[in-house]
């Protein structure tokens, strides 16, 4: 025996068309039966006939042209967005060239510190200095000196002495001192 | 698109060719075709405005949010996939718009005092209008009924709104709300009664 709460469940099952034909045969006998329940049920039809014939409301007149309106700033946003990114293209190019001039840049010179000169005697030493220098203006770096003597003078961490010893045996072109700069030994 | 002209031919035409399903429209707007758009606009604008006005209880408000949707349906229109239906997932963004508006107003008459029962304006009815012998005119009754639907909580509301204003089915509702079909039973059977206890004066 299902209780009036049951019942009641069943009253809007009923209004949902969910209700089987058996459970809704109990149900109309205990609406004959129930005054409450029966009130429940004309209150609840009553409500869903109410709810149901409410007046339609619809979007305004100028609905079409605010949503397009709305859109069309979208699409601007996006296309904004779009075009800050693109407006930035040759500020990354720019950026991207100074990178890869800076990279060759400090290439080159790493290639240029580190470029030895190979000389045989002291002759072409100097003339080998005088000719590059005077052509490029660059440093260069003294690996391997072989003076008159025979003494193969190895490069070696004592900067100084390397480079005094280099420049005394080079001392015809000490026009040239300021621009020898060994960088490494 | 969406101009006064095409609008014409947009209900020319749905008037007068086959009815193109809604999956079939979103499949063409996926594919670039704009107009589908303007159908799909043309065919929901409505039964949206009619959902979420009685939901929010305001028309400003309803009209906010269903733009919203559609603008939402523009932008993320790739998100659609057709293993559902699409009035089930536009209700679904429309919704949770609504519910996001609410929680705004919520969080307004929390931080801002003088903001307190600023959204009632556009419906708030006299004192006098509470006796219930006093109610003789439409208007005046539909604002009261609108006045209790609206002071109905959330999860109540929105079921009864989609069931009984809506027409829709229990299926439909649990697929738009996420929530199983018991509950959108439960929460129907509840909000109809204490919307039948408000309302009884009216429901004889």
């Amino acid at each position: 025996m299902k209780s009036c709460k049951e019942y009641r469940k069943d009253i809007n099952d009923l209004f949902d068309n969910e209700l089987k034909i058996d459970e809704k045969k109990l149900l109309e006998e205990h609406l004959k039966e129930c005054k409450e329940c029966n009130e429940y049920f004309k209150k609840i039809k009553s409500l869903r006939a109410l709810l149901s014939n409410l007046p339609t409301i619809g979007p305004s007149e100028n609905f079409n042209i605010l949503l397009r309106e709305k859109i069309r700033r979208e699409n601007l946003k996006q296309k904004t967005v779009y075009s800050s990114s693109k407006r930035l293209y040759p500020v990354f190019a720019i950026g991207i060239s100074i990178l890869i001039i800076a990279f060759i840049s400090v290439k080159n010179i790493n290639i240029l510190n580190n470029k030895s000169i190979s000389v045989k005697n002291e002759s072409e030493l100097k003339s080998t200095f005088a000719s590059r220098n005077k052509k490029n203006n660059i440093q260069y770096v003294i690996e391997q000196y072989n003076d008159n003597s025979g003494n193969n003078k190895k490069p070696g961490k004592s900067i100084d002495e390397n480079l005094q010893d280099t420049l005394k045996t080079i001392k015809n072109l000490n026009h040239l001192k300021g621009r020898l700069t060994p960088v490494s030994f | 698109m969406l101009d006064k002209q095409e609008n014409k031919s947009i209900t020319t035409e749905s008037e007068n060719s086959i009815k193109v399903s809604d999956e079939e429209l979103i499949e063409r707007f996926q594919n670039g075709d704009l107009y589908a758009f303007d159908l799909i606009v043309h065919r929901y604008k409505e039964p949206l405005t009619n959902f979420i006005y009685y939901y929010l209880g305001n028309r400003l408000d309803a009209e906010d949010v269903v733009q919203e949707t559609f603008i939402r349906v523009y932008k993320k229109k790739n998100l659609y996939r057709n293993i559902a239906k699409f009035s089930t997932w536009i209700y679904t963004i429309a919704s949770n718009l609504a519910k996001t508006e609410l929680r705004r107003r919520k969080r307004q008459r929390i931080f801002s005092i003088s903001n307190i029962g600023y959204e009632d304006k556009d419906y708030e009815i006299p004192d006098y209008l509470t006796k219930p012998d006093d109610i003789v005119d439409n208007n005046m009754k539909l604002a009261f009924i609108k006045k209790e639907i609206d002071k109905l909580p959330a999860k109540f509301k929105e079921v009864v709104i989609l069931r009984d204003i809506e027409q829709m089915s229990y299926e439909e509702i649990s697929e738009i709300l996420k929530i199983p079909i018991g509950t959108v039973k439960s929460r129907v059977n509840r909000g109809r009664s204490r919307l039948q206890k408000k309302l009884d004066f009216l429901v004889q």
